[in-house]
């Protein structure tokens, strides 16, 4: 349950994010390069990349933990350090585990709360919201990953701000966890404000991301829609139903197409339109029951994207 | 609404000091700890030959007081906890997200931490003072056996209470200026416990020429203030003098925690 106060920032305020140029080297591992792009509200951008890609290091550049090399972070169109009341301007779930263990949950947003003159009715009412009321008092050395997960969430929303920042929320999550943040994150970017969640899987964001920003070895591959990810990565390719596969890939090899077979009537035809399929299928008395524009999954669609920039790939002995 | 300054800083680190049992435990752990000091020294003092090797003159305060010399090994301790806590667990990301002012954090750790030690350090030594009397006056430490009776309402056994608290304080915000430096525990901890005590064993193996700027430059050359009776192994400084070494040390590795706080890395 939302209370009354909470519904009342958002819509005025500003809520963005916008990277410019933003670069971070560790020693010699160049973790974020030249990061560009915005954050708008109203819709939940999703941050998606392979372990290492960078996603932990942006966000922590935004909240102004690490000192970028080159390049500007900025949050409602300033700098993190610069904020006024920062917490009721960005909220950020940055590592579920970072809370001490021997302190209560309610103990760790009353600091928080105390930090930055949020009223201590608010410190219960995110508890609420995330579902931790009745663990509020116990400490939290002992919750599991899901419930660290939940009160980090609560950590986030302490300040009812305009811009949140979730890296990995999923983590740790059973089931019925999961569904409940998708929901969610699409409740808070309804409600106007600026939402960045990060994963390594691209799955996991499918039904919960407007916009896609897609980030690996530390520079920005897509900047784009889940749908515009998936057409781009279908590109050509169709699936053909026959019960001449054989013969059929031989005519459709040799006018110069990619032809994988996949089931024993099934083809994947790559490199030719569909008219051209059909037609020469028809030109030649073959049978076609089925021709269809090739699936992809969205995981697929973000392997062949981060495929070259994955920095550590099982299978691969030297 | 109002930006966040020292008042909201310190209101967190307050709840942040409180919310812990270990350091409400290190607290009361330094507190015992200090009182069988008090007491292995006291119990074990008898006029005869009086401290060994300088009969007749026993600095009875400060035999009294002799437990804060191990009870601030916890103090600093828990100073040092009070930082490096939060590195180690990761907490420090929130409170620098919440505070990008980290200099206000310093301050408000800072201030909690030295009231508190402040605090508890006056309880302490109050305590170690009264324990320490009554034993030392049932040890012959009294008229009869030549020696005045020490109370809280004299002059130099009140600076040395009132000097112990001060001290105790002094060092838990040197130990938590290193802290803040070094930012583990292990390494603050080394660092704070090699101040303290490396000096003092040096100077006993060292030639007077040397021992005595040494042991005048040092941390523990704060503990002078406990001192009412001069004697060959007095700390060869002023007891407020010895304060403001302290308080110099203190000050200086709190200066370099801000310089570096908010240019490092979180």
């Amino acid at each position: 349950m939302r209370d009354a106060p909470a519904r009342r920032t958002v819509g005025a305020m500003e809520a963005s994010i916008e990277l410019h140029g933003l670069s971070k080297r560790y020693g010699t591992t160049l973790a974020v390069d030249r990061l560009t792009f915005t954050v708008e509200p109203g819709r939940v951008t999703g941050f998606v990349g392979p372990n290492g890609a960078g996603k932990s290091t942006t966000m922590r550049l935004i909240l102004g933990l690490d000192a970028p090399d080159r390049g500007t972070a900025l949050v409602n169109g300033r700098p993190y350090a610069s904020l006024d009341v920062p917490l009721r301007e960005v909220g950020a779930l940055l590592d579920a585990r970072a809370f001490h263990p021997g302190r209560s949950a309610r103990e760790h947003l009353r600091w928080m709360a105390a930090s930055n003159g949020i009223p201590r009715g608010r410190v219960d009412a995110v508890l609420e919201l995330v579902g931790l009321t009745r663990a509020a008092r116990r400490r939290v050395g002992g919750f599991s990953l899901g419930m660290a997960q939940r009160l980090g969430i609560a950590t986030a929303l302490l300040g009812d701000p305009p811009v949140l920042l979730f890296d990995e929320p999923v983590n740790g999550l059973d089931p019925e966890g999961i569904r409940w943040i998708r929901g969610f994150l699409r409740s808070l970017a309804e409600e106007g404000r600026a939402v960045l969640v990060s994963s390594h899987l691209m799955s996991e964001l499918e039904d919960t991301a407007d916009h896609l920003l897609v980030i690996g070895r530390g520079r920005l591959i897509a900047d784009t829609t889940v749908r515009d990810l998936l057409d781009t990565a279908a590109g050509l390719r169709f699936s053909v139903r026959t019960p001449q596969p054989v013969a059929l890939m031989a005519l459709l090899a040799e006018a110069g197409a990619l032809v994988t077979s996949t089931d024993h009537e099934a083809l994947t035809v790559a490199g030719l339109e569909a008219a051209r399929i059909a037609d020469l299928a028809a030109d030649h008395g073959l049978r076609v029951y089925e021709l269809s524009p090739h699936r992809v999954t969205l995981e697929e669609a973000f392997m062949n994207l981060t495929r070259e920039s994955v920095d550590y790939t099982a299978g691969k002995a030297p | 609404m109002t930006r966040p300054g020292l008042p909201q800083a310190v209101s967190a680190e307050w709840i942040k000091a409180r919310s812990v049992r270990s350091s409400t435990g290190m607290v009361l752990a330094a507190f015992a700890f200090s009182l069988l000091g008090t007491f292995l020294i006291c119990a074990g003092t008898t006029t005869e030959g009086g401290s060994p090797g300088h009969p007749g003159d026993n600095d009875i305060v400060r035999d009294s007081l002799a437990g804060v010399w191990l009870g601030q090994i916890l103090f600093a301790v828990l100073a040092v906890l009070v930082v490096t806590s939060e590195y180690s667990t990761g907490t420090i990301r929130a409170t620098f997200a919440a505070l990008p002012r980290r200099r206000l954090v310093l301050g408000a750790k800072s201030l909690v931490t030295g009231l508190v030690v402040l605090l508890a350090g006056l309880l302490t030594a109050t305590a170690c003072f009264l324990l320490g009397q009554s034993l030392l006056r049932g040890n012959g430490f009294d008229y009869a056996g030549g020696y005045p009776h020490a109370s809280l309402t004299d002059g130099p056994a009140l600076r040395a209470v009132v000097g112990s608290g001060l001290y105790l304080a002094g060092l838990a915000l040197l130990a938590l200026g290193i802290a803040a430096i070094v930012r583990r525990t292990a390494t603050a901890i080394t660092v704070v416990l090699a101040l303290m005590f490396v000096p003092p064993i040096a100077a006993g193996m060292l030639p007077e020429g040397l021992s005595e700027p040494l042991q005048k430059l040092s941390p523990m050359a704060g503990l002078a203030v406990q001192e009412t009776v001069e004697r060959p192994d007095s700390i060869p400084i002023g007891p407020w003098a010895g304060l403001a070494v302290l308080g110099a040390y203190a000050l200086g590795a709190l200066a370099i925690a801000a310089f570096l706080i908010q240019r490092r890395d979180a």
